[in-house]
């Protein structure tokens, strides 16, 4: 286990992008929301809206518009909208932090296995009492179990200083009233969907990953080409030649085909309904299914190619005498 | 005693190349072994197999395991170093002497450490910041401090200058051999280490063309300077090389006794370069192998 742990470091020192890169996403989104804050809403909205802490203390209203203002806040409050914006603040923030890491785990993977041996240094890893089993297994840790933690934990530090610049500057405020109003429940409520939903992702994009370190440990050059052109030109030379798009098909589903597998209901995001406040917390939690990836024979046929992959990855960085 | 490492028919080939031919091998403990041959000779795939790098058909153990089957248990009593490019780029000395601490049993850190105080490297350089000899001296300070039976070195000080390549052996020498270890060790510089050697072995086109301890070469080959008059008796007797230094010659012979050479002229011990030179000639017939022979 300490050896594995040991492994697992030596990626981060290695691919320093796979915790730095996030890191500086994530701190140019506090800065872009911060600038938000405290510069652009300010400057567009009309004078004193921020400001008011009641419906009356706003400045050039009609007694109709502001009884539209105050109907408006009464539903809001009425569907939970402060749950609601710390629940979807929490979410949205772990879908950019995610969708970026997913982009910086590709690279690495890709990377991994061929830089070392481009280099060499494959001979004095080899030189020290290592398996090869446990060497591609760390390596696929990395991407599966610990830049996916990691992704949550720096989500919420993330949502966390967000919401405290959001608060300092509109606590006390009718705004502030209705969307930074702490919740840990909620909150917690999201951490465990976000949880569910990387669990489900981590398992429906094993085969991609075991894709991607199997190219790693195969390709003598162009890793990066090997990885992509197939993805573009198997759906191309299909629809070419027989006219079908069932590749394309495919590749989509097993990209992006574990949101329909967990039962993720569209309407839950459905935000833009006039009448509406906004979704309803409820729904969206309620809606997580997490045994619909778990269950489903899509999600461990694939699980069952990529341990075929990581086999083949393991006996090729043993057996591949390229050095 | 148990051979560190015992081949029989080792042979190997990339694609229609021939690499080995029936490489046979007795290395046994406590013996620095040089396994000298030109480029493509075999050396690095004869290395490559007794790591486990590589496929090949034949016997081998090494430390009685065989390297196909069983690397990763081998490798907890066999250090390497394959050259001085090996070692990442990226890596900090610090995170080096973590990592080895921590994967590898036999590493004492502390050795590591002392061995490292006495040189110019700074614990927080990465690799890149080095210069090729302080790499060379990182690696030596890593693989010191592991407790191996054997050491395999190829081409070890490859590109360094002659102070370091000086130090590198002496450090070898003086840190790290003893009666328990054995040290593997190829190299193009010969005449540097055939002081440290006590078995030298050449390889020529896949094949051994000579194994033995250093103290039997005196006993088998001789390098004659005949006297004026006796250069064509001298050249009867068939020596294995001839060579012209200073307008006389110089003759190499295999398996003469001693007493009938120097009753021709002046008799002395060819160094292990002079053989080298006369072994490695195109169309020279391979010669016995001494362990073979005895």
């Amino acid at each position: 286990m300490n050896t594995m742990m040991l492994l697992v470091r030596r990626e981060f020192w290695e691919h320093r992008s796979l915790w730095i890169a996030p890191l500086v996403w994530a701190g140019i989104i506090v800065l872009l929301s911060a600038w938000l804050f405290f510069v652009i809403i300010p400057q567009h909205a009309p004078e004193g809206v921020f400001e008011a802490t009641r419906v009356e203390e706003i400045e050039g209203l009609s007694d109709a518009d502001r009884e539209e203002v105050r109907q408006a806040i009464e539903t809001a409050k009425a569907h939970d909208v402060p749950k609601t914006s710390i629940s979807f603040s929490f979410l949205g923030i772990s879908q950019l932090i995610s969708s970026f890491a997913c982009i910086v785990v590709f690279f690495y993977l890709i990377d991994c296995l061929f830089t070392e041996r481009r280099d060499r240094s494959i001979l004095f890893w080899k030189s020290l009492p290592l398996s090869d089993t446990q060497v591609v297994l760390s390596k696929l840790a990395v991407a599966l179990i610990v830049v996916p933690i990691g992704v949550v934990v720096l989500a919420a530090v993330t949502q966390l200083i967000l919401f405290t610049l959001f608060w300092l500057k509109f606590h006390g405020t009718l705004l502030g009233n209705v969307l930074a109003d702490w919740n840990f429940v909620s909150w917690m409520r999201a951490l465990v969907v976000e949880f569910a939903i990387l669990l489900c992702g981590v398992i429906w994009y094993a085969p991609i990953a075991a894709y991607f370190l199997l190219l790693s440990v195969w390709a003598r050059k162009l890793v990066f080409l090997w990885a992509i052109v197939p993805f573009a030109a198997l759906p191309a030379l299909e629809g070419f030649f027989f006219q079908t798009n069932n590749i394309l098909e495919f590749i989509g589903r097993r990209f992006v085909g574990f949101i329909q597998a967990m039962h993720l209901d569209p309407r839950a995001f459905n935000v833009g309904a006039h009448d509406e406040a906004g979704p309803h917390i409820g729904d969206i939690l309620a809606s997580v299914k997490v045994s619909g990836v778990l269950l489903s024979a899509e999600a461990w046929l694939g699980v069952a190619a990529a341990v075929v992959m990581v086999y083949a990855t393991i006996r090729i960085r043993r057996y591949r005498d390229d050095s | 005693m148990t051979a560190i490492i015992e081949a029989r028919g080792l042979t190997k080939s990339y694609g229609d190349t021939p690499a080995l031919r029936g490489v046979d091998l007795n290395v046994q403990p406590g013996r620095i072994v040089g396994l000298i041959g030109p480029n493509g000779a075999g050396k690095t795939t004869v290395i490559k197999a007794i790591l486990g790098l590589t496929s090949f058909d034949g016997e081998l153990k090494v430390l009685g395991r065989d390297p196909r089957t069983e690397r990763n248990q081998l490798m907890n009593e066999v250090c390497f170093i394959a050259d001085v490019a090996v070692l990442p780029r990226w890596l900090k000395v610090s995170q080096a002497l973590d990592f080895v601490a921590g994967v590898h049993p036999r590493f004492d850190r502390k050795k590591a450490e002392e061995f490292l105080a006495k040189t110019d490297i700074r614990l927080d350089r990465r690799v890149r910041q080095l210069s090729k000899g302080m790499v060379t001296q990182l690696h030596l300070a890593l693989i010191l401090a592991i407790d191996a039976r054997l050491l395999v070195l190829d081409e070890p000080t490859l590109g360094l200058d002659l102070l370091f390549r000086r130090s590198f052996y002496d450090n070898l020498l003086n840190d790290y051999f003893d009666k328990e270890r054995t040290i593997l060790v190829t190299t193009h510089q010969v005449e540097e280490i055939e002081n440290i050697l006590t078995d030298v072995i050449f390889i020529q086109h896949g094949k051994i063309v000579l194994d033995s301890p250093m103290e039997a070469l005196g006993e088998r080959f001789g390098q004659l300077v005949p006297a004026a008059g006796n250069v064509e008796r001298a050249r009867a007797l068939k020596p294995i090389d001839e060579r012209d230094v200073f307008g006389r010659a110089a003759m190499l012979f295999d398996g003469r006794n001693r007493a009938e050479l120097e009753a021709l002229g002046e008799v002395r011990t060819p160094s292990v370069a002079d053989l080298f030179v006369a072994m490695m000639q195109p169309g020279r017939a391979p010669a016995t192998s001494q362990k073979e022979a005895a």
